[in-house]
Parts: C-alpha cells; sequence; structure tokens
C-alpha cells in the first residue's frame, strides 16, 4: 500500500474514533485497526511497547473519571466528601464513561500505530504531499533521533549512579534529565548541519521513490473516507450515535449501518501483505 | 489450505461466543423493577397526564414493593416521557408523548410539565423536588400538566376512579403512546434501530420523535428516553388497549443492531487473536 | 604541477563570541590525492574541515578574514546547497548523520536535495555503491548495519553527488579495528581515483605511508608536517612484578544481557577476577558484550545468573559518550561534584586542582564542559569520574577521539590510580593502549571471555583484505 494510503486510512480512522463516544463503534475501530497492524507488521517488530501504552492510557482515563465525576446512579464505593475532588460517590456510570474515553485513546492510537510501526521514516516522507514535504522530513529525521534518547538517558543515569547520584525527589532528576536534554539538543544540531552539508536548502526536492497508486490504495482510501463521511454525516444530520451513561447506565445504541462504517476501516486488515519492502 | 480452515474455525468460534454475549445482553432484563413487579402487586398508585390541548391520559399502575418513586411510576406505566436530571433536585420530567417535539432547555420557558401528588385520594398538590426524588405508596397517584410557564399552574384532572378495579381495563383516552416498543432502555438513539421480535407498533415513531428532534449539542446532558417494557404493562394488570398484542414476557426481542455489532466485534477480535498466536509461535 | 582543488589564503575565523580565533592566517593548497590533516583535540581541524564545505562561517556564524576558493566556488559566499554538489563532508558521529533508515533513500537524500531526474537518481546511487564495493548492502535498514558500514554509508551518499573534494572529520573514532580498516581503506580508493580526500583522524598509521600531503593543525595554525613528526612514540610498558594479587572483584559463573537471537544471554557463564592495582583490558568487537560486562560489573545492570563482588569503596564507571553526563557551569564543578559525593574529603579543591592538572585541563578549569571540543570533553568528563581513589575504575572506550597529548594523560592517570591500589577494567578497541597498559587482557567472544596474550590481535570473523594495520613498533 502506498504511504500516502496509510496517512489517509489513519487520519480517517482517528476521525471516526473521535466523532463518536460510543464504546461499541470505538471498539470496533479499535479491533479494526489492531487486524491491521497486526496484518501489516514487519517481522521482528515487537508489539509489547505499545501494548502498555494502550493499557495505561487506558487505564488512566478510567481512573482519573470514577475519582472526579460523581454522578450516576449506581454506586461502587464511597469516599469521604470533604475530600477535595475525589470525595463523593463512585459511580459505575462515572467508570463506564472513564473507560469509554480510555476505549477512544487506544482506538485512536492504534490508527496511528501503523505510521510508525509499518512505515519507514521515508515513507511518511514520500506520504506527504508537495507543501508539507518538509514537515514530513522534520518527522522522519526525529524519529530517527528519539530512540537514541532512551539509549542516552539509561547511559547518563549509569553513570551519573556511579557519581554518587541518588533519585531523591523530583529536584535530583535535573542531574540527569538536563544532560539528555543538552544531549538532545545538540544532537539535532549535529543532524541538521550534516543535513545542510548536504545540501537541504530552501529549493524544491525531487523524489527518488516512485509513486505506485495501484486498485488496492484507491479501494482503501475509499472505504476509510466513506467510512469517516459516514460517520461525519450521521453527526450532522442529528441521528445520535452518542452515548451518555448518567445518570444510570444503559446499553449504548447500536446503527447497522455504522457497523459496517467500522469494518470498512478494517479493509487494510484483509489484503495481502507485501513484505520486503 | 489448513490456514483458511483456521481462519474459518476462529472465525465461527469468535462469532458462536459473540452470538450467546448478545442473546444473554438481550435477554437480561433492563430495569431491576420489572422482577420486583412481575406479576400483579397489592399496590396500586395512579398516573393522570394532562397534555396542553387538554387529552389526557390515565394509568393505573401496581407493584409489589411498599412504594415506588414517581420516575418508576411513569416507566411502569407505558407512558413514553424523557426527563433531565438536575442535581439534588432529582429527574424533572420534560416531555411526555412528543410534548414538545423539540426542546432545547428543559423546564422549557414558555410552557413546561408541572408535577403533581395526591395522597390517598386527597386533592394534587404541586411537587417541589423532582419525580424520582418523589414517593408514593398504595393509594397515591402522580399528575403531570402542561402548563404556561407563567403563573400558578392549575391542577390535572382528579385521580380518582383511576385504580378503582385491581385489574379493571383503563381507559385509555387519547391513544398515541408506545405500546410494544423494545425493552431496553435506550437512549435518544434508539431510533435506528428496529426491534425483532417485538411487534412494531404503529405508535413506535411517535416515541422516536422525541429523540430525533431533539437539538442539542452532542456531549451535552442527554435527556433520556424512556420506554417502559411491555412486559410490566401487562404484568401490572393494565390492559394494552389499543392493537393489544403482548409481547414477550420476560424480555423483548434481540437488538438486530447489538447482534450485528456482536458478530463484527467477535469476527474481528478472533482474527486480532489468531495474528497474535501466530505471531508468538512464529520464531522472531 | 597537480591543479589545486582548494585554496585558502590568510583565513582567520573565530566562532561566534569567542576571543581567540579558531584558524589563524591559515595558508594551504589541497589538490588531488590524500591529505592527511593531524593535530590536538581543539587545535581547529573540525574548524578547518567545515571551511572547505561553507559549513564555517554559514551554519555556525562567527567573524571571517581571508579569502578561500574550494572546487572553483567561494566558501565564504557561495550558498551551501551549490557547494554541497562539489564538496562532502563525512562526519565522526555516525548515529545523528543519517536522515533516513534505509540505505538506498540514505545515499539518495543528497540527490533528492539537488533535484534530479529520478532516472539519473538511481544512476548515481548504483554508482556510489558500486566504487565501495557495498551493494550488497542495498535494501538493508541503517540500523542493523555495523559502525563500519554506516560510515561507508555516509561516504557513498557524500559520493553520488560527484563531488571534486571528499573531506571526511575523524570518521574512525567510534569504530572498531575492523570497521576502521574498511573506512581508510575507502578513503584510500576513492583517493586514488583522482578526488582531493582529506581525512582528519587520531590513529593515522594506516594512511601514512599513502599520504601525499601531510597537514598538522596546531592552536588555530596549519602547517605541513612530516611522516617522522606523526609517528606517535610508544610508551613502554612499565614491568609489573607478577606477584599473586588477591582478588578485589570477581564475577563467577555470570550471565548477563539481554537475550540475544537464540534465546540466550549475551553473556554465559562469564568467571573472571581482578587484583587491586592490576589493569583488566577488554578487547572484542563492537557488540561482544564489552559493555554489558562492565555495566554488570558495576552493579547497574543485574546478573540474571552468578554472582559479582566489588571491593569496597566506590566504583568509577565511565560510559561510552562519557560528555553526554556533563551539565554544569564548569568543568571544576564538575570534578568536584564527583568528590563532594563520595564522601567528606579533607581538601575538595587541591584534589579537584590536582586531577585538572593531571589531565591537561587546568587552563580549561573555568569553561563551560559542553563547549569544549570532543576530545577535551573527554578528558573533562574523565577527570570528573576518576577523581578520588576509587577502588574500582571501569573504562568503557576511553580513548574514542582521544589526541595524543590525552591519550598520555589517560596512561599516566591509570597508573597512579593503580599505584594507589585501584583495580582497573578498560574496555577498549585500542590494541595500543591496552598493550601499553594492561597486565592481563581478556577477549570476549561468542559471549565467553577467554584471557589472551596482551597485545595479540584479536580474532574477528573476518578479516577484510583492505590494507595492513601496521603493528606498532615495541
Amino acid at each position: 500500500m502506498s504511504p500516502r494510503t496509510w496517512l489517509i486510512w489513519s487520519l480517517a480512522a482517528v476521525t471516526v474514533a473521535v466523532s463518536t463516544d460510543n464504546p461499541v463503534y470505538r471498539g470496533l475501530v479499535a479491533l479494526a485497526a489492531l487486524n491491521v497492524l497486526l496484518t501489516w507488521l514487519p517481522p521482528g517488530r515487537r508489539m509489547k511497547p505499545l501494548a502498555v501504552a494502550l493499557v495505561i492510557a487506558a487505564a488512566l482515563a478510567a481512573l482519573i473519571n470514577v475519582l472526579a465525576s460523581h454522578t450516576g446512579a449506581d454506586v461502587l464505593a464511597r469516599l469521604p466528601s470533604d475530600w477535595p475532588l475525589v470525595g463523593g460517590a463512585l459511580t459505575l456510570e462515572s467508570l463506564a464513561f472513564g473507560s469509554d474515553v480510555g476505549l477512544g485513546l487506544v482506538a485512536a492510537l492504534l490508527a496511528v500505530a501503523p505510521l510508525s510501526m509499518v512505515l519507514e521514516p521515508h515513507d511518511v516522507v514520500d506520504a506527504m504531499p508537495g507543501p508539507l514535504e518538509r514537515t514530513g522530513i522534520a518527522v522522519a529525521t526525529s524519529l530517527n533521533l528519539v530512540s537514541g534518547f532512551g539509549r542516552t538517558f539509561t547511559a547518563v543515569s549509569d553513570a551519573q549512579r556511579m557519581r554518587g547520584w541518588r533519585p531523591r525527589g523530583i529536584r535530583s532528576w535535573s542531574e540527569v534529565l538536563v544532560p539528555v536534554v543538552l544531549t538532545a539538543i545538540e544532537d539535532s544540531v549535529l543532524l541538521a548541519e550534516a543535513m545542510e552539508a548536504r545540501g537541504f536548502g530552501a529549493a524544491r526536492r525531487t523524489s527518488y521513490a516512485a509513486t505506485r497508486w495501484s486498485r488496492v490504495d484507491s479501494a482503501v482510501v475509499a472505504a476509510a473516507l466513506g467510512s469517516a463521511a459516514l460517520f461525519i454525516g450521521f453527526r450532522l444530520a442529528g441521528v445520535a450515535i452518542d452515548w451518555y451513561p448518567y445518570p444510570i447506565l444503559y446499553l449504548p445504541p447500536i446503527n447497522p449501518a455504522l457497523v459496517a462504517g467500522c469494518l470498512a476501516l478494517a479493509l487494510p486488515g484483509f489484503l495481502p501483505a507485501e513484505r520486503g519492502r | 489450505m489448513r490456514r483458511w480452515t483456521r481462519l474459518l474455525t476462529a472465525i465461527l468460534a469468535a462469532t458462536a461466543v459473540a452470538m450467546a454475549v448478545a442473546a444473554l445482553a438481550a435477554l437480561a432484563p433492563a430495569s431491576p423493577l420489572v422482577s420486583s413487579c412481575a406479576g400483579a402487586g397489592p399496590n396500586h398508585a395512579a398516573l393522570v397526564v394532562e397534555h396542553g390541548d387538554g387529552s389526557t391520559v390515565t394509568r393505573c399502575v401496581s407493584f409489589a414493593t411498599a412504594s415506588v418513586s414517581g420516575e418508576q411510576l411513569l416507566d411502569l406505566s407505558g407512558v413514553a416521557w424523557s426527563g433531565e436530571s438536575f442535581g439534588s433536585f432529582g429527574e424533572a420530567v420534560c416531555a411526555v408523548d412528543a410534548e414538545p417535539a423539540h426542546y432545547s432547555t428543559c423546564p422549557g420557558k414558555d410552557s413546561y410539565w408541572a408535577a403533581f401528588v395526591a395522597r390517598g385520594g386527597g386533592p394534587w398538590q404541586l411537587t417541589s423536588v423532582g419525580v424520582s426524588t418523589l414517593t408514593l405508596s398504595d393509594g397515591d397517584a402522580e399528575g403531570l400538566r402542561y402548563v404556561p410557564a407563567a403563573g400558578s399552574p392549575a391542577a390535572p384532572p382528579s385521580s380518582v376512579g383511576v385504580c378503582a378495579a385491581a385489574g379493571a381495563t383503563a381507559t385509555v383516552a387519547v391513544a398515541p403512546t408506545a405500546t410494544a416498543p423494545p425493552a431496553t432502555r435506550t437512549s435518544a438513539g434508539a431510533a435506528g434501530t428496529a426491534s425483532v421480535g417485538a411487534t412494531a407498533s404503529p405508535s413506535a415513531p411517535a416515541a422516536a420523535t422525541v429523540s430525533a428532534g431533539e437539538s442539542f449539542a452532542p456531549g451535552v446532558t442527554a435527556a433520556t428516553t424512556h420506554t417502559s417494557t411491555a412486559a410490566s404493562a401487562s404484568a401490572s394488570g393494565v390492559a394494552v388497549g389499543i392493537d393489544g398484542a403482548p409481547a414477550p414476557t420476560g424480555g423483548s426481542g434481540i437488538d438486530f443492531g447489538l447482534l450485528v455489532a456482536a458478530l463484527t466485534g467477535g469476527a474481528l477480535g478472533g482474527l486480532a487473536l489468531l495474528r497474535l498466536s501466530a505471531g508468538r509461535r512464529r520464531p522472531s | 604541477m597537480p591543479r589545486s582543488i582548494a585554496r585558502l589564503e590568510g583565513v582567520t575565523y573565530w566562532y561566534p563570541g569567542d576571543a581567540p580565533p579558531a584558524l589563524s592566517a591559515v595558508d594551504l593548497e589541497i589538490g588531488p590525492g590524500l591529505t592527511v590533516v593531524a593535530g590536538g583535540s581543539g587545535g581547529g581541524k573540525s574548524t578547518l574541515l567545515r571551511l572547505l564545505d561553507g559549513l564555517v562561517p554559514q551554519f555556525h556564524g562567527g567573524r571571517i578574514a581571508g579569502s578561500a576558493t574550494v572546487a572553483g566556488l567561494d566558501p565564504l559566499r557561495t550558498p551551501i546547497p551549490q557547494l554541497a554538489q562539489r564538496v562532502g563532508l563525512v562526519f565522526q558521529d555516525v548515529e545523528t548523520q543519517s536522515v533516513y533508515g534505509t540505505v538506498e533513500r540514505e545515499v539518495a537524500f543528497g540527490l533528492e536535495n539537488a533535484t534530479l531526474p529520478r532516472t539519473e537518481m538511481h544512476e548515481r546511487v548504483d554508482e556510489a555503491l558500486a566504487s565501495l564495493s557495498i551493494e550488497h548492502l542495498r535494501g538493508r535498514r541503517l540500523a542493523t548495519l555495523s559502525g563500519g558500514e554506516r560510515q561507508r554509508v555516509q561516504l557513498a551518499a557524500v559520493l553520488a553527488m560527484r563531488p571534486a573534494l571528499v573531506a571526511l572529520d575523524e570518521p574512525t573514532s567510534q569504530l572498531d579495528p575492523e570497521g576502521s580498516e574498511a573506512v581508510l581503506a575507502a578513503c584510500l580508493r576513492i583517493a586514488r581515483d583522482g578526488r582531493a580526500v582529506v581525512v582528519a583522524e587520531h590513529r593515522l598509521e594506516s594512511l601514512l605511508a599513502s599520504a601525499d600531503r601531510l597537514l598538522q593543525v596546531e592552536g588555530g595554525r596549519v602547517s605541513g608536517t612530516t611522516e617522522a613528526a606523526l609517528r606517535r612514540a610508544v610508551v613502554s610498558r612499565t614491568s609489573h612484578s607478577p606477584e599473586p594479587l588477591e582478588a578485589a572483584w570477581e564475577m563467577i559463573g555470570v550471565d548477563a544481557g539481554p537475550a540475544g537471537p537464540r534465546g540466550a544471554a549475551l553473556l554465559e557463564g562469564i568467571s573472571l577476577a581482578g587484583g587491586a592495582g592490576e589493569v583488566v583490558a577488554l578487547v572484542g568487537p563492537n557488540g561482544s558484550g564489552k559493555t554489558t560486562l562492565l555495566r554488570t560489573l558495576a552493579g547497574l545492570l543485574p546478573a540474571l545468573m552468578g554472582t559479582v563482588r566489588r571491593p569496597a569503596g566506590r566504583t568509577a564507571y565511565l560510559p561510552q559518550n562519557p560528555g553526554a553526563l556533563l551539565h554544569l557551569p564548569s568543568v571544576r564543578a564538575e570534578v568536584e561534584l564527583t568528590l563532594r559525593r563520595a564522601g567528606p574529603a579533607p581538601d575538595v579543591t587541591a584534589s579537584a586542582g590536582a586531577m585538572m592538572a593531571a589531565f591537561g585541563l587546568t587552563h580549561l578549569a573555568g569553561r563551560y564542559p559542553r563547549d569544549l571540543s570532543s576530545g577535551e570533553r573527554q578528558r573533562a568528563a574523565l577527570a570528573a569520574t576518576l577523581v578520588g581513589s576509587p577502588a574500582l575504575v571501569l573504562l568503557d572506550e576511553p580513548t574514542r577521539g582521544m589526541d595524543l597529548a590525552a591519550r598520555r594523560s589517560l596512561a599516566a592517570a591509570v597508573h597512579s590510580l593503580t599505584e594507589r591500589g585501584s583495580a582497573v577494567v578498560i574496555a577498549t578497541h585500542d590494541a595500543d593502549l591496552a598493550t601499553e597498559l594492561a597486565d592481563r587482557t581478556i577477549e570476549l567472544r561468542v559471549g565467553r571471555a577467554i584471557e589472551v596474550e596482551p597485545g595479540a590481535t584479536p580474532q574477528t570473523a573476518a578479516t577484510p583484505p583492505a590494507a595492513a594495520t601496521p603493528q606498532a613498533p615495541r
């Protein structure tokens, strides 16, 4: 699939995940995006960091909502009311709504995951339309640099630890974070210098890769845009596709047309994935 | 070929699981009140609703518990209504039977639904609490009247005689109430779902118009449209007047949308699991 | 008379805000063939190379006087994208030069900037890869290549532009011996094709014989020099009496490190020990686990199996990129920080002063360490790490980017540490350093540690048939 197709698909999937807060649709979008990711993931790429990020995002969203919002008919527990912010009833409805928000985050993250896990940095550049190409290059090169930051962090914290540093409160972390940030800035400048030395200037650029566009690309783009249009259309027409579980929890409304829209987003997951690009 | 059979098996298994879940969800009672009021209970309370044009709807509702809230009474009565919650005040009635068809504020600026209570056959008294906070016991009555905003609201017609005989057929003065709607308490979105199994009543659009016409911004506190269970209506001894088609007892039919969603979700989930396990078995 | 490709006349350059000029009254001519630039760290080698392609002064700012012509263009005024088509520059750090993730696109990056048509780009990429014999790397991802391979890819990226002059700024400083050989051989090859190649390096031996021109840059001044002057005098080993030492540190049956491709840990069954006052050198190619072993010994990485014992007292650890850990406003502050953390010391200022003097940093004591040149930063980090009396000293590639003076300071510092009873372990590619300092040499091969003769060339999987590295005369 062409990189531009990926970009359009990702944007459409995120739009759908954001345009509704019905957990059924969000869940279906998440499952569709997961299928797509699993189909196209290059061999040897690890899913674990993404999985960890997803779990943390969802859990945090649910937790924050259940602690901060105290409306809802089914009370699970009570905290003393005089506690600031978290005092009051902890209800099933706020847990459900918080989980819905978390589900939205998960769906959106899974929708954009292929852009970094499946595509190469140069694909991101190729995907950008002309005026945005330089932005694409900035994104691609930063992806290269960012992977080095984790190593810098480990190295610096190791070294400072051996010099006697101990993590003791927030302020002590400056001894590790400041060098890491400084190193990051310096690396960026070094990269900028190298790019400049290879002629990266204000002039236009030509593209090494031939843009290839096949029927598959057209199909995926049509399906993705159609799905997004469907959701936006329903919203504009006032057909309620939302879910607001207050004051009492209830089963969200499900429209088969919108379910079909979610399924359309899963189309790339059913295509044969090309390997060794 | 083996890969396809495995794929197919996984999809079928996931779909079967999904269907089982959907069936269970559909069969589950939507409201705990159904079970507590299954079968004619010893206690009765009346509901009188007077619309802006003067037409009146009366219902007699029986219940087994010592008291019910005004909200529960409305639910049990089979009247289609929607309300909004206002903190400690409780639930206020915003629309009954599509009056008003659209509203942007509740209670409305020009006209609103005033709530009354009559204790033990006595005179109507204006309530100062929401219908969810109001409690009614055997022999009490709840009244709703659509009144102009200005001035003190006049009371609805008397509730005496509404519950005169337990199990007697209550006259339904004016027809258009939903009679055999789907069991699930749905929000304003049920408009799209067709009910499978339950008789589509000619008045279902009435319930739908309330939701489709609401012009509030998404995300703002949605008014919940309450449609009661047909099962409870029959159990409480109120004959459903117009079409007489009894709803299946113990729960409504399976929601088609739910089924489709469960199927799709099951298939996608099953596929994802299959791919994950294949990836793990593959030596990386 | 060989035509000159680059000519500088009376060039003096000041970095922004600096009082002493980085280059002073430089007059030189560079023609086709190999030019080797030597000189101490901070002396101006990097500045000179950046002048050739216009980065100085156009990217870095500052003031400049004098005139220059490179490949027919004026580097002081011509926009850098135009200069980039005639002059190529390969930098020291492999990772911060790469724009893309794959070899083919990386080589084509410069061509895209030059707005060449697609067919010509493909042609030139093929040509560049062939000229360095790295066509087999074509479809690979950069992250999977070794340092030597990556630097050659960067060189190919520069060659694809068909420049008249190629400059390389310490290209082998981060590479192991195999990688260095490959890169320097590549430089020789393109120099023989008639291009002008300018290489700034500390480790020069393999180039000296083939150099057409030798330059020394010291204190901003450039002068011609001779091969004899550049051949390093080797410090002879101080003899250690082989008395049986009590083990100060040991690792018994240790498994450590991330799981390798076959599931086993990177290091398996390591059993080593070292005594107080003993210097142990750890050699082996990149990726063999030297850093993992040092980190396990330091206690930063938990051993999956086995025990690690360290002597009582402070352990000093110098990581691979030591400049990264500096952040305080002055070199002195960094050195004093370590002293104060180590515990109550009688006279922090004096100890710090002595340490800085040992590394030749006294004149830099008040400077912000990140402003220093890479070799000076290395020395500052060493001073900040080794100060005090650590019982165990672990050094990971300490001589990276170091010039001769710095290596001497390091050798002296290690000697004085061992005399005070510290145990020292050095992981290094540098065979000369191992010869000079080590009492014992351990080679890491396939996750196991093998004791070897000090000074023996570590066996590598395949020695490329490049120019032979001359052994340093004993």
